[in-house]
């Protein structure tokens, strides 16, 4: 993870990636697969993924660009 | 130009940028010499300088690094220390033996702490740089590795930044508020307090722990209207999560992308308050010190990240001023009805020569935070600009203000009601800076060249 992301984003992964996990957010399934080959460009998609449950507006085409 | 508004109305609105880890003395320290005519609390004319440490295997017999000019617009490369104990260091000059070399969990009690009523000296920035180096590369920096520590940057490397602040008006005496890292800092800027927490890590606390009033909620309660517009591509809001405890029911309603901002400035449609985040994770638009590649072999690079985040800033910041220049509309927001202020959250281990002085804790009854900080003491100088027609060009204010002077300001403004904390209760306001009687003209007189290529890269 540390690859992929800045200083403040390896801060930030983990914690709302548990805290997803708390809220029974469905994640995906490479963050369970210890097998799966987590590539930089993969972590920056899973986190997104993550992230835009809780901020649906920041969301590439979503809410936040139909103004 | 629209023409109805008055300097009564410089602050019906307020848009408030916040960027990464840079001390006044690194990005604008060179804005002004004694040749200007100014008084300025900058770094030309100085002889300053940082001790080198004993223990350094390299370079020691020099004893002093001077003050210099960085050769690299992805300096310092690898990132300076900034948690609580890295600030310790730099500030105070102290480093625990046990500390020596440690970074993250590995520094232990008593965090490098000072004595009490330590003044700080400015003098721990090579000490510190050279442990954290060591801890995070795993060999102890050459000379020329250490020494970058103790440069900064030109106007001429950061033209949009110099350009702006020369053209209206820059605050030499800014502090943050915590001698720790960007969360803190951040929700004072936005709560007044960090409800005791002193580090950002582990961030899950940040879901939980912060319960602290947000002046957007304050906002709310007094009928005004705020958003908070996050650079593309970041997927998520910093403040968002900081204040999760309290904005989780907003995340959805009030936290958009910037290019609605662009919208909004040219429909005449801001809300009153408008907080604009960089992004900070991938894509970095925030002017943060080197973000990780130079510790890791090989190209880990991502397509979305810039060749260095001061240039990713440079660019953020120029699209920032133009949407705000560009605001015309009438009726509506506009540039005369709207203030833009360029800040920073911490300066993130860059070396700075000013020392931070003694603060009010925000809530004296609170029990110590974490590593036991009584929050008495406030971080050191960051970088502020305020934007405005109604601002002089070349103006500079060498008044002490904090974070906590934007909720004091907005209080005063907008008739908020009380403090939130005993910080912002004693934080100076800075309406009064808004002095000319007419406006300037709608262009604002910027001018300047391109941001230049990415040097040493």
């Amino acid at each position: 993870m540390g690859k992929a992301l800045g200083y403040l984003g390896k801060d930030v992964a983990p914690g709302i990636i548990e805290h997803a996990r708390q809220m029974r957010v469905k994640l995906p399934p490479q963050l369970d697969d210890p097998s799966a080959e987590l590539t930089p460009q993969l972590i920056v998609e899973v986190i997104r993924d993550v992230a835009f449950h809780y901020f649906p507006q920041l969301v590439p085409g979503g809410a936040g660009d139909s103004h | 130009m629209p023409g109805s508004a008055t300097r009564a109305n410089a602050l019906d609105h307020v848009v408030v940028v916040l960027f990464e880890n840079r001390s006044l003395d690194n990005v604008l320290g060179r804005l002004y010499g004694p040749g200007d005519g100014k008084a300025f609390e900058g770094v030309i004319g100085k002889e300053l300088s940082n001790p080198i440490p004993g223990w350094a295997e390299h370079g020691a017999g020099r004893k002093v690094v001077p003050y210099g000019v960085t050769t690299d617009m992805d300096s310092p490369n690898p990132d300076s220390g900034e948690e609580w104990y890295h600030t310790n260091t730099q500030l105070f000059g102290a480093i625990d033996d046990h500390n020596r070399f440690k970074i993250g969990e590995g520094v232990t009690a008593p965090w490098n702490a000072p004595p009490p009523d330590a003044v700080p000296a400015m003098d721990g920035f090579v000490a510190d740089y050279i442990s954290t180096f060591t801890g995070e590369v795993g060999r102890q920096p050459a000379y020329e590795e250490y020494a970058q520590i103790m440069t900064g940057y030109t106007p001429q490397q950061l033209p949009v930044l110099s350009g702006i602040a020369r053209e209206f008006g820059v605050f030499d005496h800014w502090f943050s508020e915590v001698p720790s890292q960007t969360f803190m800092n951040r929700s004072f800027w936005t709560a007044a307090t960090s409800s005791g927490l002193v580090v950002n890590s582990p961030v899950r606390k940040w879901f939980t722990k912060n319960n602290a009033e947000t002046i957007f909620e304050r906002l709310e309660q007094h009928g005004r209207t705020w958003k908070v517009y996050v650079m593309e591509p970041m997927c998520l809001s910093f403040t968002g999560v900081i204040h999760y405890p309290r904005l989780k029911d907003r995340l959805a309603t009030h936290f958009v992308r910037f290019s609605e901002f662009e919208k909004d400035a040219a429909a005449g449609t801001l809300p009153d308050f408008s907080l604009i985040e960089p992004d900070m994770i991938a894509g970095h638009g925030d002017y943060h010190p080197a973000f990780g590649r130079s510790f890791f072999g090989g190209n880990v690079d991502i397509g979305l990240d810039p060749s260095s985040a001061m240039l990713g800033g440079e660019a953020f910041l120029e699209r920032i001023f133009n949407a705000y220049r560009s605001a015309t509309a009438e009726p509506g927001t506009n540039v005369l009805n709207t203030t833009l202020l360029i800040g920073w959250d911490e300066p993130g281990g860059t070396y700075d020569h000013v020392p931070p002085g003694p603060v009010p804790p925000p809530d004296p009854a609170a029990p110590a935070g974490e590593f036991g900080f009584t929050f008495d003491r406030s971080g050191y100088r960051v970088p502020a600009i305020l934007v405005s027609p109604w601002v002089e060009p070349g103006s500079v204010y060498n008044e002490e203000y904090r974070h906590t002077s934007l909720i004091a300001t907005l209080r005063k403004a907008w008739d908020l009601g009380a403090p939130f904390t005993q910080r912002d209760a004693s934080a100076r306001t800075f309406e009064h800076v808004l002095t000319r009687g007419t406006p300037r003209p709608a262009d604002l007189g910027h001018r300047r060249g391109p941001a230049p290529a990415c040097m040493g890269d």
